[in-house]
This record gives structure tokens, C-alpha cells and sequence, in this order.
């Protein structure tokens, strides 16, 4: 797993001409499902003033207007995480139900905590500060505990962020070097904090543009959680922001060329989990089914955590079968903010 | 001008190495290569101020290889393992991070220099308070002359750094840093 001091831009399977055809492909088929759902779109948007007639047509499209409003409708779990570097879950638990906290385990994860009751906010307790636990979705801790890092010799989170997800597959192995990257310092700055707090020291931070991972040389757990539309949120007003199809597009565009990094720094037979907390198809299933059209070097895996089946057809396009071992988790169904989870392995 | 060169982090020198040291030695009683086991030190300098970290060996081996890989890009190392001491025109401050290697050391509490303090002083120390004489519940008096003492709670949970100050007939713990400071930071 060298890394390359010479570097040089590693030859693109994936060209511009394959990239700026999938996108038009795909510009004209949202072009086609906003008009299709125009009008129930708009009274979505009127209803639920945070979102965007053409964020409300793609999800019709995806779900029903009445699946979709009952998705908005939904109410999802809030969950910490316990430090399994400094704490075990039922240590933890047994600390903070002394100090009038209700909790039941997460069951899906061997950490999670869902939150039942707490008389003062979750973030503001001194365990909090003192890195016994932190917060963290349930739908995000699944992302982890699909790339199962605990084995790996060589792990990379690519845009890790303020470093929720690093800590935690830091919790998964507290030897290997973790390799932390994000171009947003002030995120950074979070990360470093969170090492501090969490007592992590196997992390290697970088500024560095995720594209240009193929200057570090080769991974073998490889987490992708691409910056997406963040519509996993959508059932949050203060935290969901209103997307039109050219914004979605510019994160596709984004996701794809993340991928195909990914792809590259992958060694082989290592996994990849791709994951976002958006559910739509455009930027989970779509994003790597362009991959697929190219690349025949990785395949999906199954993964072993609850969620519906990745969606092979949307609209008018259709992909690769493989997808559906993809796993989409939905507030209304599964409890969870909205994420999406595929885990490919290099082959 | 800061080049990039100039704010990497490398491995320490001695020199840095010995000043650590002689904190964890003098004032808690622990020998640093007790603290550090598998961790090695890095520096980074910046003006006249080093900042020390405490990483896996294997992390400052990868540190030595991106170096390079990147040395001719616009990304930069931000940041390696557990940021744990400043030291500004020879003085050190001891950071959170270091109460949190002592802590994966199982020092917690140490040997000398630490404070127990009541529930009372615990929630006001961690708003960035100090702690007057009549909430410290127990007092092991740090070994050197510069007084740092780890405040802990009294689950034995380290709470922050402070130092023994004297006021008239009393003492009392000035705060140094404490863990409400993870919340303040803003971010």
C-alpha cells in the first residue's frame, strides 16, 4: 500500500464524455418527473414550506404523494453512541438513567442508545463532555457498522466531517491508521476536538479535497459518506434545505467523482461503503450504477442491517440488479433519519 | 511567513520531550513513558508557540508518507492523534488532551497533584469557574512548583486542569481548562 511521492493523475476509467452523459440523462429525466407531479408537488411545497416543488415531485415519484406526507409526518428515534473506548452501553446506561434519563438499547448496533426521556438536553450533560458517549443518529451509526472495519490495516474516511463516523470505526479498531479527510476546516477544527474528547489517537486528519485521494496510495475499509442534499433531514424544518434538480445534479456530479476515487484507492478485495443521508435515487443507486456501466473492477455486497432494498428502477431508468443489495432506511418505516448504505468490494 | 514546511508536525525533540516530562513527573507523579506506551510525540511549531500530540506509532509512519505525497498540493496535515500540551516562550500548559492519555493510561487519579472536588464546584468548574477551598474535598499537593493539579469529581472522573493559587488565608483550584470547554469552543 505505497503511497506515491511522484504523483501522478491515475488514468480515468470513468471520462468526462461518460459523466456529462449520465447527468443530461438524468437532468432529463427529473425534467420529465417534475412535470409529471407538478401539481401535487406544489401543494406538498405549499403545505410544508421547506421544500421545493421539485424536491416534492421526485419524492412522489418515489414514494406516493401519501407515503411521502406520512413520511414528513414521521417522528424519528434520538440516539447516542457510547464510547466504547472509555465505557461499555450498559455502564453507560445505568449512569444516565441515575440522572432521570429513559433509554433502551439500539439493538441494531452494540453501542446504540435510542433516548427516550431526558430532563436536560442530551448534548449538555457532563458524560457528554466527558466523551463517555456522543450524539449520533441511528441510520449514521449503520453506515459503520456496515463497513465493519474491525479487521482492516489501512482505513480512510473520505469526507469525515466533524468526525462522528471516524470516532466510531475508530471504536471498531483502535489500532489501524485511520485517515481522516474534509475541505472544511472549521469541520476540521470539530474533528480534532471530538478526538480529543472521544480519546482517539489513531486518526490522521488532512485538509485535502477527497478527489485527490490517490496521492495516499491504497485502503483496504474505505467509508464514503458523500456531501449530498442532506434530504434524509427533509422531516426537519430547521435542518432541511429547499433542493431544485440543478442543485441535485451538481451533487451527483460530485458523488460520481468521489466514487470513482474511491474505486481507485481501493485495494484489492477491499470494501467500500458508499453512504448518504439523502434517500433519493439520484444520488445513491444512480450514482453508482454510472460506476457500474464503467468499471468492472467491484461489485455490491449484501450487508446485514435492517433497511428496505435499494431501488432498481425510478422514472424511466433503470440499473444494475446488484443494487437492490443496497439498504434504504426511512423515518416512517425504520424510525431512522432518511440514509441509503450499498457496501461494494473491489474485485 | 508560515510555509507549509513550517507547520507540519514531526516528530519532537528531546528538548520538548523532557519539558512534558518533567509536568507529568514533578506535578502527578507519572513517569511519561508510562503515559505514552504506544503513542510517540509530535511538534508543531508556529511563531513562538509548539503544540505537542501524542499519536500510534503507526500513525506517525503514515504521517512520514503522506508527507511528501502532498508536499506539492494544496492539502495540509491538520491534525495527528491527541493534541495535548502548548508551550508558549517556555511555559508549558497542559490541554484536556493530556487528561486523556493519562486517563488510557489508567493514572486516573495519579499518583500526586490531583483534587477532588464536591458535585457543587464539579458544575460550576465546568463552566469555566474556579473552586474555592471549601469544595475541595481532597487535596494530593502537585510536586512542582508550577501547582497543576487534575480536578476530578468524585466518581474519579478527570473534570480539567487547574492550579493551586493562594488568596489571603485560603487557597483555591484556578481554572486552567476543564471538559465544559468542548461545549464553549463553539465548535
Amino acid at each position: 500500500m505505497s503511497v506515491t511521492n511522484q504523483h501522478r493523475e491515475p488514468d480515468r476509467i470513468l471520462s468526462q464524455k461518460n459523466l456529462t452523459d449520465r447527468l443530461e440523462l438524468l437532468r432529463q429525466v427529473l425534467q420529465e418527473v417534475v412535470i409529471k407531479h407538478g401539481k401535487q408537488a406544489r401543494e406538498i411545497a405549499t403545505k410544508y414550506r421547506w421544500i421545493h416543488p421539485h424536491q416534492a415531485s421526485r419524492y412522489i415519484e418515489l414514494f406516493s404523494k401519501e407515503e411521502f406526507e406520512k413520511m414528513l409526518r414521521a417522528k424519528p428515534l434520538q440516539t447516542i453512541r457510547a464510547n466504547t473506548i472509555l465505557i461499555d452501553r450498559n455502564r453507560l446506561k445505568q449512569r444516565l438513567e441515575r440522572k432521570g434519563l429513559v433509554l433502551s438499547d439500539y439493538k441494531p448496533t452494540p453501542y446504540g442508545l435510542v433516548v427516550e426521556q431526558s430532563p436536560k438536553p442530551i448534548g449538555a450533560l457532563h458524560e457528554y463532555m466527558l466523551g463517555l458517549y456522543t450524539i449520533q443518529g441511528p441510520a449514521s451509526m449503520l453506515a459503520v457498522i456496515a463497513l465493519d472495519p474491525s479487521k482492516a490495516s489501512r482505513i480512510i474516511d473520505m469526507c469525515a466531517g466533524a468526525g462522528i463516523k471516524t470516532t466510531q470505526i475508530a471504536q471498531h479498531n483502535t489500532k489501524a491508521p485511520i485517515v481522516a479527510l474534509d475541505i472544511n476546516k472549521r469541520k476540521l477544527l470539530a474533528l480534532k476536538n471530538n478526538l480529543s474528547r472521544l480519546h482517539v489517537r489513531n486518526v490522521l486528519a488532512l485538509y485535502m479535497d477527497a478527489r485527490e485521494a490517490t496521492r495516499l496510495g491504497k485502503f483496504d475499509s474505505i467509508l464514503l459518506d458523500a456531501p449530498c442534499s442532506g434530504e434524509g433531514l427533509i422531516i426537519y424544518p430547521q435542518k432541511s434545505r429547499p433542493r431544485t434538480v440543478a442543485d441535485i445534479l451538481t451533487r451527483v456530479k460530485l458523488q460520481i467523482e468521489l466514487l470513482d476515487t474511491a474505486l481507485d484507492i481501493a485495494q484489492k478485495g477491499a470494501e467500500i461503503v458508499y453512504a448518504t443521508c439523502s434517500m433519493s435515487f439520484e444520488e445513491n443507486e444512480y450514482v453508482i450504477d454510472t460506476l457500474l456501466r464503467v468499471r468492472r473492477d467491484f461489485e455490491l455486497e449484501d450487508i446485514g442491517i435492517p433497511g428496505n432494498k435499494g431501488i432498481t428502477s425510478y422514472a424511466s431508468l433503470r440499473t444494475d440488479p446488484s443494487l437492490s443489495k443496497c439498504k434504504r432506511l426511512y423515518p416512517h418505516i425504520h424510525g431512522t433519519e432518511g440514509f441509503t448504505i450499498c457496501k461494494l468490494r473491489k474485485t | 511567513m508560515q510555509t507549509k514546511k513550517n507547520l507540519a508536525l514531526h516528530r519532537c525533540d528531546k528538548r520538548y520531550y523532557h519539558v512534558l516530562s518533567k509536568l507529568t513527573s514533578t506535578c502527578q507523579g507519572i513517569r511519561l513513558e508510562t503515559v505514552l506506551r504506544e503513542n510517540e510525540l509530535l511538534c508543531r511549531k508556529k511563531d513562538n508557540t509548539v503544540d505537542l500530540y501524542a499519536a500510534r506509532e503507526n500513525i506517525v509512519r503514515e504521517l512520514a508518507s503522506i508527507r511528501p505525497a502532498i508536499e506539492n498540493s494544496r492539502a495540509e496535515i491538520f491534525t495527528a492523534g491527541i493534541h495535548i500540551a502548548r508551550i508558549k516562550r517556555g511555559k508549558i500548559t497542559p490541554l484536556l488532551g493530556l487528561l486523556a492519555i493519562i486517563r488510557l493510561a489508567e493514572k486516573i487519579p495519579p499518583p500526586t497533584g490531583y483534587a477532588v472536588v464536591n458535585e457543587k464546584a464539579e458544575k460550576l468548574f465546568l463552566y469555566g469557574k474556579d473552586v474555592f477551598q471549601e469544595n475541595i474535598l481532597k487535596l494530593s499537593q502537585p510536586g512542582c512548583n508550577k501547582n497543576y493539579v487534575i480536578v476530578l469529581n468524585e466518581h474519579n472522573d478527570a473534570l480539567g486542569w487547574g492550579r493551586i493559587r493562594k488568596q489571603q488565608n485560603t487557597i483555591y483550584i484556578q481554572n486552567i481548562i476543564d471538559v465544559g470547554w468542548y461545549l464553549r469552543s463553539g465548535v
